[in-house]
């Protein structure tokens, strides 16, 4: 995942914005302590919101740790363990994974094909651990570049091979075997994947147009190359903030129904705050200067 | 049932208008008309049946049995009753119908393929099956094609406004949770005060 994922920091309480980091460095940390430092790099902050939201459905107090850090390494920083977070942890890497296979598929890049080497064995001890997760994203994605090389106009169907690898991870996360939660997961997860896939399409898009590479708002807004890219933004522009909206509204129905037994601030300040802002800066209401979250 | 306090997340020591602005809060928050035509209806409908019963629970308590849920006395047809939304619908589509409200979309779409006439109200059922699975960009334009052929139609006329405003509902919502646009200076102030306190934080 890309890392859209992020609070509206201004909004947390100190208190929260403490659990907050703490989940980001304990996915960090899991990731290190279990396969090694250098896989670390995967980190992004979309894994610290999965995370906080599968554990959210338990009530066991988050015990926040003050530990050193490879990055920081003379401050102490809080991190949270806990089986969500190492969850994510995987999922992140998991996707990594696919990343690298897919840029050395494509782009036939030596960078990804030497990390590719290097993560050979880390994915041998995913797939013994998670076996059926790695099998149904790898089928989401092979979906999806199928679709690619098909130059899909149809955004309905593009943007739905990742959502449905997001519903999956978000159903597959979670201790529960109640029903009634996995459907409300399964659809934040959903609407969550698919606004991110719409997300990176709108930002890469003059990238996309420059270089000839596949980007599905060029097929379903019939692009003729010869349209300055800018202009062909403005001109879509309503039609996909539409878009992305939708998503995130419907994300926000769900978690009005998922029963949440705490942090429920941190998940609502990003569902409702961090996600909007995300949207309105990529979408260029704002200006780009305006700070990362953390 | 829980605790009638608990489901409305107030403590029994709350007063009367507490208790009736959480009620209010929550009723908002799993409105039928909020979660209407989404998979998720019937747990928003759960909810809200479980927050109504707690409210009345709570008036009966404290105001010796008699009951004081908006719309009516028993629980069930408390604020905001789901039901009877629905104008003229066609005898031939009621098991479509019945299959999307159960999101059985693939039955609905398998029975919808075998009706052969084109209507107004086939294709706006094709675009309500899109809606369910969240394909939003086929099923605003089958909505809109159904709401051009009959104009009239109170039911297309709510799905295709109801669609399309649903990015204004998610801003408003935001914006009563305390987003604040950044074309606020004051706001943008605190922002650069904020990225220099980032800076801090990294060294």
């Amino acid at each position: 995942m890309l890392g859209y994922v992020t609070t509206e920091k201004q909004e947390l309480k100190m208190r929260e914005y403490e659990i907050y980091r703490g989940y980001y460095c304990g996915v960090c940390k899991s990731i290190g302590k279990r396969y090694g430092q250098i896989p670390r790099l995967a980190l992004s902050y979309d894994a610290a919101f999965l995370a906080m939201v599968l554990a959210s459905l338990n009530d066991e107090p988050d015990m926040p740790t003050k530990e050193h850090c490879i990055i920081h390494p003379i401050k102490k920083n809080t991190a949270i363990r806990n089986e969500a977070i190492d969850y994510a942890a995987d999922v992140m890497l998991i996707l990594t994974w696919h990343k690298l296979q897919d840029d050395v598929n494509d782009e036939k890049k030596a960078s990804s094909r030497a990390a590719l080497t290097l993560m050979k064995p880390l994915y041998k001890k995913l797939r013994k651990l998670r076996g059926p997760l790695c099998d149904e994203i790898g089928c989401y994605l092979g979906e999806m570049s199928r679709l690619e090389k098909e130059k899909c106009n149809n955004l309905d169907q593009i943007s739905e091979t990742f959502a449905k690898i997001l519903e999956t991870v978000f159903i597959a996360g979670a201790e529960t075997t109640n029903q009634d939660t996995q459907r409300v997961l399964g659809r934040l997860g959903y609407h969550l994947g698919k606004w991110i896939y719409l997300m990176d399409a709108w930002d890469d898009l003059e990238d996309n147009i420059k270089s000839g590479a596949y980007n599905p708002l060029i097929y379903r807004y019939d692009y003729d190359g010869i349209e300055p890219a800018e202009a062909f933004r403005e001109r879509i522009k309503s039609t996909c903030e539409w878009h992305l909206l939708v998503c995130c509204e419907e994300m926000g129905k769900a978690l009005d129904l998922l029963e949440i037994q705490k942090n429920n601030g941190i998940i609502e300040n990003i569902v409702y705050l961090g996600l909007l802002r995300r949207t309105e800066k990529v979408l260029g209401k704002e200006d780009k200067s305006n700070g990362e979250s953390l | 049932m829980g605790n009638p306090y608990e489901i409305l997340g107030v403590k029994e020591s709350a007063t009367d208008e507490e208790v009736k602005a959480a009620y209010k809060v929550l009723v908002k928050k799993y409105h039928p008309d909020r979660h209407a035509n989404n998979p998720l209806e019937d747990l928003a409908e759960e909810k809200l049946r479980q927050v109504n019963q707690a409210y009345d629970e709570i008036t009966d308590i404290r105001k010796g049995k008699t009951s004081n849920t908006y719309g009516g006395s028993s629980s069930s047809a408390g604020y905001g009753a789901y039901g009877g939304r629905r104008n003229t619908v066609s005898p031939e589509f009621a098991e479509v119908r019945r299959d999307i409200d159960a999101n059985r979309l693939n039955e609905a779409a398998a029975k919808l393929q075998r009706v052969q006439t084109r209507t107004a109200e086939w294709i706006f059922l094709d675009g309500m099956i899109s809606y369910r699975k969240g394909w939003y960009d086929d099923a605003i334009s089958k909505i809109q094609q159904a709401v051009y052929m009959d104009p009239q139609n109170a039911e297309y006329n709510q799905a295709l406004n109801g669609l399309r405003n649903a990015g204004q509902g998610y801003r408003n919502t935001a914006y009563g949770r305390g987003y604040r646009s950044n074309d606020d200076m004051l706001c943008t102030a605190c922002q650069l005060y904020l990225c220099a306190d980032c800076c801090c934080d990294c060294i």
